[in-house]
């Protein structure tokens, strides 16, 4: 049978599955909030930033939520950038999630 | 990219949201000192919340709740006193804190009246405007910036934006907007339609700089061509927590101020002091006038700086969907400031005063702020007042020409020197 979801579609389901699947694997916790429609056109998108984000301080290990902390994602190429600020011990900086390790060489 | 929950914790301002708290610290102006020259009250809506304006006949301002506690009519038809404003349905009175002090209909031995209290607040006018604090007592100082008390000619442009307050001010700390939205996209405008678009405003970002600061977070950049020796690095210009931003140059002093009327209305003003030269008239009231923002067709002007700024927050949406942005590199401002409001609601839910509160008396706030902006100089203010929201200024022409003579007899010094 042909797949007629559009390209938007079958993107969102990839990563549905692989955010269910995580989950499903306890991975990642069970996140409370909510998410966009899911017609939304960065609906996936959306789902991977609450997944991904982090979830608790890189210093003192504080919930970045439930202590009025933020965390903003933005991206550089295919890395995504999480600027977090910890609503607990004030730590300021970012979580970077990447998936290659890329060396910039100095000119030379 | 934002979780939903952030982003309505971000947007919402009325009462008993965490916004709305954090927002309430602070003075807004809300009026002109002319409104009141021929009436003594005025509707005003500001953090989602409708109150009455009034001033009474010895120059009081007072600012309380519109709907009288009786049976709901609006004060801004009673009737103003020295001490307050008396209801004109039934002649419900109250003072200045918002204590109802009379109730003529009711018998005098009961104390029905002192069970009602109104919401109120403080007012007061600075530079021509009236401005006004309806947080929690005791109400901080009112900050005295320096664009509002300085000496030189006083223009104010204003209009109201359908959109909330917030993507206004993320505007102020994305430098890279200039370079395209008033350099590029101002340029295409003008070659499309036949007139020539500021080039100060086309230069190349080189680098972006943001610190955090004691009013806010201080902007800078660097422009092709320049160094960090020019100002735009070396000094820079502060976004002033939480809703102006402190612009300047060429002896043009700006404050915008961006009052947030509701979570999907903005009260925008350009507050500007001219002052080439010392031959200046100081005019106590500032000339006040709106802009345009949209045509007869109901399309958005593009062809003025302010105007390219007001099509991209409006077509934003009245909340722009944070969950569905993509910010890059170039946004870290923009994050640095939702960080910055973040902090500042929890120092208020802790009981703490925000940044930017002052508590102390004083004369001025001199902000920083550079002077040669973009390295245009003498051909600044003209190419400001012309393609931006002081064109339609009543006095743009006058204006124009003191800058302009300030610039020649500084050529004609030079020259003789």
């Amino acid at each position: 049978m042909p797949d007629e979801s559009t390209p938007s579609e079958v993107a969102r389901a990839r990563v549905s599955s692989a955010a269910d699947s995580a989950l499903a694997s306890g991975i990642l916790p069970e996140d409370p909030h909510r998410l966009p429609p899911p017609t939304d056109w960065w609906a996936a998108d959306a789902e991977r930033h609450l997944l991904d984000k982090p979830k608790f301080c890189p210093m003192c290990a504080s919930s970045i939520h439930d202590r009025g902390g933020i965390s903003t994602e933005y991206w550089t190429a295919d890395t995504r950038n999480f600027m977090t600020w910890c609503g607990d011990c004030g730590w300021f900086g970012e979580v970077v999630r990447f998936s290659r390790v890329t060396i910039l060489e100095e000119d030379h | 990219m934002l979780t939903v929950e952030q982003n309505e914790e971000l947007t919402q301002v009325g009462p008993g949201t965490p916004m709305g708290e954090l927002l309430r610290r602070y003075w807004y102006p809300i009026a002109f000192e002319q409104d009141f020259d021929t009436l003594p009250s005025k509707s005003v809506r500001l953090l989602s919340e409708n109150w009455t304006l009034y001033k009474t006949p010895s120059g009081k301002y007072g600012i309380i709740t519109e709907k009288c506690a009786h049976r709901s009519a609006s004060l801004t038809y009673g009737v103003v006193h020295e001490d307050g404003i008396r209801c004109g349905y039934h002649g419900w009175k109250y003072d200045f804190d918002g204590q109802c002090v009379e109730q003529p209909a009711e018998a005098d031995n009961q104390n029905f009246r002192d069970r009602v209290k109104m919401k109120a607040g403080k007012a007061q006018t600075m530079g021509g405007m009236v401005w006004v604090y309806v947080g929690p007592d005791p109400a901080p100082e009112l900050p005295r910036f320096d664009v509002f008390v300085k000496d030189g000619i006083r223009d104010v442009g204003f209009t109201t934006i359908p959109c909330n307050w917030l993507q206004i001010m993320e505007n102020s700390v994305d430098p890279h907007h200039v370079e395209w939205l008033h350099g590029y996209y101002f340029n295409f405008l003008g070659e499309t339609n036949g007139f020539e678009a500021p080039k100060a405003f086309q230069k190349k970002h080189i680098k972006t700089g943001f610190d955090e600061i004691e009013w806010g977070i201080l902007k800078r950049r660097v422009l092709e061509g320049h160094s960090e020796a020019n100002d735009d690095w070396a000094i820079g210009h502060p976004l002033v927590f939480p809703f102006y931003m402190r612009v300047g140059g060429a002896y043009i002093d700006q404050m915008q101020i961006r009052v947030p009327i509701d979570d999907t209305h903005t009260w925008k003003l350009f507050y500007s002091t001219h002052n080439p030269g010392e031959q200046l008239t100081i005019n106590e009231r500032p000339v006040v006038y709106e802009y345009l923002w949209k045509d007869e067709d109901g399309r958005l002007i593009t062809d003025y700086i302010e105007g390219q700024d007001i099509m991209a927050w409006v077509s934003q949406g009245a909340i722009t969907d944070r969950t569905q942005e993509h910010l890059g590199r170039s946004d870290a401002g923009v994050a640095l400031l939702r960080k910055m409001f973040k902090e500042n609601m929890r120092k208020v839910a802790d009981g703490e005063d925000p940044i930017g509160t002052i508590r102390e008396k004083h004369d001025i706030i001199n902000l920083p702020c550079e002077k040669d902006k973009f390295g245009a100089e003498r051909t600044f203010a003209k190419a400001w007042i012309e393609g931006g929201s002081m064109r339609y200024s009543p006095q743009a022409d006058e204006l124009i020409a003191l800058h302009l003579e300030y610039w020649d007899s500084v050529a004609k010094a030079e020259a003789g020197a």
